[in-house]
Order: structure tokens, then C-alpha cells, then sequence
């Protein structure tokens, strides 16, 4: 009965070794699944992005769809709310590095900074949304302008949220560096929000 | 002697949860699966007898069925939307949800949560699609094409965009859980390039589905924010464009074709070697093909858009319309090298898997036809395109989705599906299915356009003969749903593994447990090698175990007494 051979009767220690490997296994392979959704969620979800820019490019290649270069959004403040955004970045990531060392102290505070830098530059784009009313001859541009800033900045405001929650749960002290899973995947969504932008950051203030 | 790891499975069947368990919410990705299949199909059936509306509407050239013109827009307009979108899309979710943890030898899907969320998006969006009928149905067709669905359908128009809406998201979440659960949970000993074909295919299509489905997002909600938001993207009287949407829709739609036909090409490498006893011909060849479809895909959009493309950009897109021909025919090549000298069992599964070979490859000779810009502007809207797509879709998918229903039928419900009643359903089927769609090429040919009610009345014998075969093939239909009910009731027992396959769906018990595996099975080195030793010895283990497989016997009567194997593909 060689063929049977790995189906054969197991000893109750054997047993018990054998449910203690699968459940470390599948703790592992929870992880690996874990993040591979979401980087797969994240290259999928950008793609949204992705066509819209390319729906500015298409239409701004038409002569004459974009106001004079005098006409449009300065683009000074949007530089300074990148470069913040920027920052709360690094420092979200510094925070979730803090978690992994056990440093809790140290990242309830980075956090807490990018947090209020995300905050600062959710407000500088809200008022970029404000800064252009259409005319006769722009209409298409100022519309699609606010829908670009408009869908990331729903995006923000959502993913912000969760940041804001991540930071309860840790002031809790419901994190440390055998459970940070929940921070490491805020910082991603918090990555796809800065990278998102700086699609469109590209799109709307340097082409 | 080769040493077998794989499970035999039982010759007792379990019993399929209760049925109440199929209207709740739950994890168990056998149980998402069925539920997948049913709305799929249920959609199937309302999506069908709209068709039949549509032919009996043009049994005659003047408009008299149907109120005006308007409602017949409606009316393909929802029977495309729903047969696209909640019905084959769908389905292919059912097979990957039911079957993809089985191949593998896993417990479930990677994401468990997420999988029952995913299809739980779809009813809601069905009845936002289908509720449009009460505040004015969209009736732009299933493409949408601003102005028709910005300026002149109903409010029903913006159901249609929300309902697309949650069907995409639902696309996305479904398709990330299979591409996780095929690359993360894959057992021990089985690589990408021992993994059955089915689940290749599937990793191709979540792969487009994951990257294309956003760009339609994108889309729907300019289209939205036009309709209800005030914007005007697709206002031409207002700057907008309403070629963007055209460029944006097929962006997503053209690969959603190949999301539509490579699960159906993966059923066909799983049928055709199993039913024929023949090790797959060209694995590597067919698993690569359909990731080069899958890639190629994307670069072909414009080809929908020849007669108002600009000049310059008709031919690269018509190179690569034909280039993605050479991944279509290795495939087929490799299905025929894999016949080629098989033991071929003539069952239900294994004929709907030869009709599709046969009708898919006619939907692909016109594919080319339609690819060469001079011929495509002759046929533009015309039926030579009805025909094209419903000899992809139909002669495609939905023979591939039968086979594969007919091939796992017994695996799902632990009982045999009526071979007799398999065959009366291909027969009426594939005799339907070619003389209602075949004919349309002549009529198109003639200058028959697609969309209209009112038509030249020398294309009426044209019509009459598509209309009267059409009716053919929505009975056939019923048939098959026949077949069901019955087989659940009355089919034989099937035992774990009754076409004695080397896949591990068929190494547990039919239905499978909650669990799936009692114990984690060891694949096969080659999920099809047939004849080598390592398979010979489990198949003999398993007639030495259960008894010899009998041969096919489409007569016989069913019922709990018939508990024999019952086993048409032996070897």
C-alpha cells in the first residue's frame, strides 16, 4: 500500500505537531495574502487615477482647452501642499518603523504629526478646488481640474479617516511588533494617497 | 511502483448544505460559487427572454411589437447589459470562486470575507440595472455611447451607471482574491507550471481585470458627473468630447472580452484532456497564450472605433487586432493536438467543449475579417458584427460555460447529470445557436444595421430563419434546466471522482466538505498525465477501490439506487 503511504494513521503526537505547523503555516500565508491584496488592490485602484490624467492629457492636447498659462492655478501653493504631503509621509513611516521596535510613545506622535500634515494638506487643496470658476472658453478645464482634485481629495478624507483611527487603537495599545499588520497597511494606503497625487500633481501643475 | 499521494476520495457522497444556506451571507467559497451561479443564471434566463423580444420584434420589418422605437432600444440595451455584465462576467466568477481553492488543494479563498462581499454587490446592481424600467430605461446600448446616454436615455441611464459601478467593484474584489489565492496558496510540490490550466486562465483574467476595470470606473464617473453632476464632458455643444468616452469605455471593455472567453478556454484544456484520457498537448504554449491574450488585449481598443479613429492610428491598431489571432490559435492547435489520437467520450461536457472549438473559431476567422479596416467599414454596425461577438460570446463562453456546468455538475451536487438530456440540450443548442447567428453575417453582408426594429423588407427571409432558430435555441435552454432538476433529484451517484481526473478538485468527496481536504493533498507532478505511472497506479487504485468505471450508458434511469460509479471517461 505504498500509494496510501502519506495518508497512513498518525500517532496523536504526530498529530498535534502536525496541527501546530499548519497553524503556524497558515498564520504566515495570512500575512503573505494580506499583503499581496493589498498591493494588487493598490496597482488596480490607481489605474482610476491613471485614466483620468490620461483623460486630462487627451483633452488638454486639443489647442485652446487650457486657459493661458497666466489664466491657471498657480501652481506654488500645490507645490508646498506636495512637499507636506511628502513629509506626513516619511513620518507615518517612521511611526510604523517605531511600532516594530516596540517604541509606542514614538509612534502615536510621528503618526499623529503626518496625521495633522495630511490634515494641512487637505485643506491647502480644498482651497485650489475654490481658486478657478469657469468662463465661457475654460468650462471643460475648470471641470475637470475639480474632478481630479475632487476624487483624490475624497480619497484622502477617507484614508485619513482610517489614520486617524489606526492612532486610537494604537493610543490603546492595541500595536506592537508582533501585531502591526493594521499600521503597515495604513501606511500603504497612506503611500497609494501620495502617490495618486503626485499623478496628478504632474498632470495639472507641470504639463 | 510510483508512490501516489493524492487522495482516491469517497465512494459516499456528502450532502449539499441546506438551502436556506444559499440565501445567507456566508464564507464557505463552494457555497459564494453556487450563489454566483444561480443570479448568473438567473440573469442568463431574463437577459434570454429579452433576445427572444428582440427576434420576435424582427420577425417583421415594420415596427409591431414593440411600442416605438424607444423601447426597443430599451430592450437591447438591457439584454446586452445584463448578458455581459451580470451574467457570463458573473458566471466565470462562479467556476473560479467554486473551483480555484479545489485545484489547489486549499480551504478556501485567500480572502473569505471579501469573496461573499463581492458577490453580494451583484443582486443590488442587477436590480439597479433592471429598476431603470420604472423611472426610464437606458437605452444606449450596452456600450453607452455619449450623447445617447448623456443627453437622450432616461433616468434609468444613471441606474445603468451605478449598477456598472458595483459590478466593477465586484469584478475588482473577486478578481484580487483569485490572483492571491492562485500565487500565495498554491500546495507544495505544485508550481505555476503544475497548476491546471483553468486556473492559468483565471490568473490571466483577474490579471486584466484587476488592471482594466478601474479605466471603467474612471469613465462611469465622468459619465455620472455628467448626467447628474452638471459637467459636460461628453457634451460636444459644450467643448466636451464624446470620442473620450469611446476611447475610455473600450479601454476596459476589449480586454472585458478576453475576461469573458479565457476562463472558457481554461474549462476547454480541463474537458478536452480529461474527457479524451490525453495529457494536455502544449501546456507551457496554452498557459503562456493566455497571458500574451491577457497583455495584448490592451492594445487593440481602438479597433472598435475604425470609422472615427484618426487616419494614422487604423493600421497599428489593426496589427495588433491581428496579432492577438497567434495566442488564440496556439490554443486551438494545442486543443487539437490534444484530441488527436484521445480516447474521446463523446459526454455532454466534452460536445459543448467541440462546439466551442468549432464556433469559437468561426467568431474568430470573422474577428480577422472584422480586424482589416477596408472590409470593417463595409460591415460597421451592421449584423456581420451581431454575429461576430455572439459567435465569441455565445459560441464561445456560453458553450464553454455549459461544458464546464455538465463537467462539475457532479462535483457540486455529488450526482450525475442526465447524459441523454446533455445531449438533446447540445444538439438543439449548437443547431440553434448556428442558424440563428450564422445567417446574421449574410444579413449584415446585405446592409441589415445592428439597433434598429424597422428594416428593408428583402432582409425579412433572413430574419424570419434567425428568428425562428433563435426560438430553438431559448428552448434549448430550458432543456438544460430541466436536466438540473431532475439530476438533483434523480441523477446517479457520482462518487468523488467519477471522469477519473488528475486535478485535485477530484481527490474529496462530491460535494466536497466545509473544509475541502481532510488532509492537504500532494498534486501530481503533470495535473494531466494521463498514461504516466504515477496516474496509472492511482486510477488502477481507484477501480480496485470503488470498481470499474462503467461505460457510458445515456439511458439509464436515475435514482438514490443507482449507486454504482457511474463513470463515462474511463480509461
Amino acid at each position: 500500500m505504498q500509494y496510501m503511504d502519506n495518508y497512513r494513521p498518525r500517532t496523536i503526537e504526530e498529530k498535534k505537531q502536525q496541527e501546530r505547523e499548519r497553524a503556524e503555516q497558515e498564520a504566515q500565508m495570512r500575512e503573505r495574502n494580506n499583503r499581496m491584496g493589498l498591493a494588487l488592490f493598490q496597482g488596480s485602484w490607481i489605474m482610476a487615477f491613471v485614466c483620468l490624467a490620461l483623460v486630462y492629457l487627451v483633452m488638454g492636447a486639443v489647442p485652446g482647452w487650457r486657459p493661458a498659462v497666466g489664466n491657471r492655478p498657480d501652481a506654488l501653493l500645490p507645490t508646498i501642499a506636495t512637499v507636506i504631503l511628502l513629509v506626513s509621509t516619511f513620518l507615518a513611516r517612521s511611526g510604523w518603523q517605531a511600532v516594530t521596535r516596540d517604541d509606542i510613545q514614538r509612534f502615536l506622535n510621528l503618526w499623529m504629526t503626518a496625521i495633522v500634515l495630511g490634515g494641512v494638506f487637505f485643506l491647502i487643496m480644498l482651497t485650489q478646488f475654490a481658486a478657478i470658476s469657469p468662463t465661457e472658453t475654460d468650462l471643460q478645464y475648470v471641470q475637470l481640474y475639480r474632478v481630479l482634485v475632487g476624487y483624490h481629495a475624497l480619497h484622502t478624507l477617507i484614508i485619513g479617516y482610517m489614520m486617524v483611527q489606526v492612532w486610537r487603537y494604537g493610543r490603546e495599545g492595541r500595536y506592537h511588533s508582533g501585531n502591526h499588520w493594521i499600521v503597515e497597511a495604513e501606511l500603504k494606503l497612506w503611500y497609494f494617497v501620495t502617490a495618486a497625487w503626485l499623478i496628478f500633481y504632474v498632470v495639472l501643475y507641470l504639463t | 511502483m510510483a508512490t501516489i499521494s493524492v487522495p482516491l476520495g469517497e465512494r459516499q457522497t456528502q450532502s449539499m448544505p441546506h438551502w436556506t444556506e444559499y440565501f445567507r451571507w456566508t464564507v464557505d467559497h463552494k457555497i459564494i460559487g453556487v450563489q454566483y451561479g444561480v443570479t448568473a443564471f438567473i440573469f442568463f434566463l431574463i437577459g434570454g427572454a429579452l433576445a427572444m423580444l428582440i427576434r420576435w420584434e424582427l420577425l417583421t420589418p415594420a415596427l409591431d411589437t414593440m411600442a416605438s422605437g424607444t423601447a426597443y432600444n430599451q430592450l437591447f440595451t438591457i439584454h446586452g447589459t445584463i448578458m455581459i455584465f451580470l451574467f457570463v462576467i458573473p458566471m466565470w466568477g462562479a467556476f473560479g470562486n467554486y473551483l480555484i481553492p479545489l485545484q489547489l488543494g486549499a480551504g478556501d479563498m485567500a480572502f473569505p470575507w471579501l469573496n461573499a462581499f463581492a458577490f453580494w454587490l451583484i443582486p443590488p446592481a442587477g436590480i439597479l440595472v433592471i429598476m431603470g424600467y420604472f423611472v426610464g430605461q437606458a437605452e444606449a446600448g450596452w456600450t453607452s455611447y455619449p450623447p445617447l446616454s448623456t443627453l437622450f436615455s432616461g433616468d434609468g441611464q444613471t441606474l445603468w451607471a451605478m449598477g456598472a459601478h458595483l459590478l466593477g467593484i465586484s469584478s475588482i474584489l473577486g478578481s484580487i482574491n483569485f490572483l492571491v489565492t492562485i500565487l500565495n496558496m498554491r500546495p507544495e510540490g505544485m508550481s505555476l507550471w503544475k497548476m491546471p490550466l483553468f486556473c492559468w486562465a483565471q490568473m490571466a483574467t483577474s490579471t486584466i481585470a484587476v488592471m482594466a476595470t478601474p479605466f471603467l470606473a474612471g469613465a462611469l464617473t465622468l459619465l455620472l458627473l455628467d448626467r447628474v453632476g452638471g459637467t459636460s464632458f461628453f457634451d460636444a455643444t459644450q467643448g466636451g468630447d464624446v470620442l473620450l468616452w469611446q476611447n475610455v469605455f473600450w479601454f476596459y471593455s476589449h480586454p472585458a472580452v478576453y475576461i469573458m472567453i479565457l476562463p472558457g478556454m481554461g474549462v476547454l484544456s480541463e474537458v478536452l484532456s480529461i474527457h479524451s484520457r490525453k495529457p494536455i498537448f502544449g501546456y507551457r504554449m496554452i498557459g503562456l497564450s493566455s497571458m500574451a491574450i491577457a497583455i495584448v488585449g490592451f492594445f487593440v481598443w481602438a479597433h472598435h472605433m475604425f470609422t472615427s479613429l484618426q487616419p494614422e492610428l487604423r493600421i497599428p491598431f489593426m496589427i495588433t487586432t491581428m496579432i492577438i489571432a497567434v495566442p488564440t490559435g496556439i490554443k486551438i492547435f494545442s486543443w487539437i493536438g490534444t484530441l488527436w489520437g484521445g480516447k474521446i467520450r463523446f459526454t455532454s461536457a466534452m460536445l459543448f467543449s467541440l462546439g466551442f472549438l468549432s464556433m469559437f473559431v468561426i467568431g474568430g476567422i470573422s474577428g480577422v475579417m472584422l480586424a482589416a479596416i477596408p472590409f470593417n467599414y463595409q460591415v460597421h454596425d451592421t449584423y456581420f458584427v451581431v454575429s461576430h461577438f455572439h459567435f465569441v460570446l455565445f459560441g464561445g463562453s456560453v458553450f464553454a460555460i455549459y461544458s464546464g456546468l455538465y463537467h462539475w455538475f457532479p462535483k457540486v451536487t455529488g450526482r450525475m447529470m442526465n447524459e441523454t438530456a446533455g445531449r438533446v440540450h447540445f444538439v438543439l443548442t449548437y443547431l440553434g445557436f448556428f442558424f440563428t447567428f450564422f445567417p446574421m453575417h449574410m444579413a449584415g453582408m446585405l446592409g441589415m444595421p445592428r439597433r434598429v426594429a424597422v428594416y428593408a423588407p428583402e432582409l425579412q427571409t433572413w430574419n424570419v430563419i434567425i428568428s425562428i432558430f433563435s426560438f430553438i435555441l431559448g428552448i434549448s435552454t430550458f432543456v438544460f434546466v430541466g436536466n438540473v432538476i431532475w439530476s438533483m433529484a434523480r441523477g446517479r451517484r457520482a462518487g468523488a471522482n467519477p471522469w477519473r481526473a488528475l486535478t485535485l478538485e477530484w481527490a474529496t468527496t462530491s460535494p466536497p466538505p466545509a473544509w475541502n481536504f481532510d488532509e492537504p493533498p500532494i498534486p501530481f507532478e503533470d495535473p494531466y498525465g494521463y498514461g504516466t505511472e504515477a496516474a496509472t497506479a492511482y486510477l488502477d487504485a481507484i477501480d480496485r477501490t470503488f470498481g470499474v468505471p462503467e461505460p457510458p450508458r445515456p439511458n439509464i434511469t436515475g435514482g438514490d439506487k443507482q449507486d454504482a460509479l457511474p463513470s463515462p471517461a474511463g480509461d
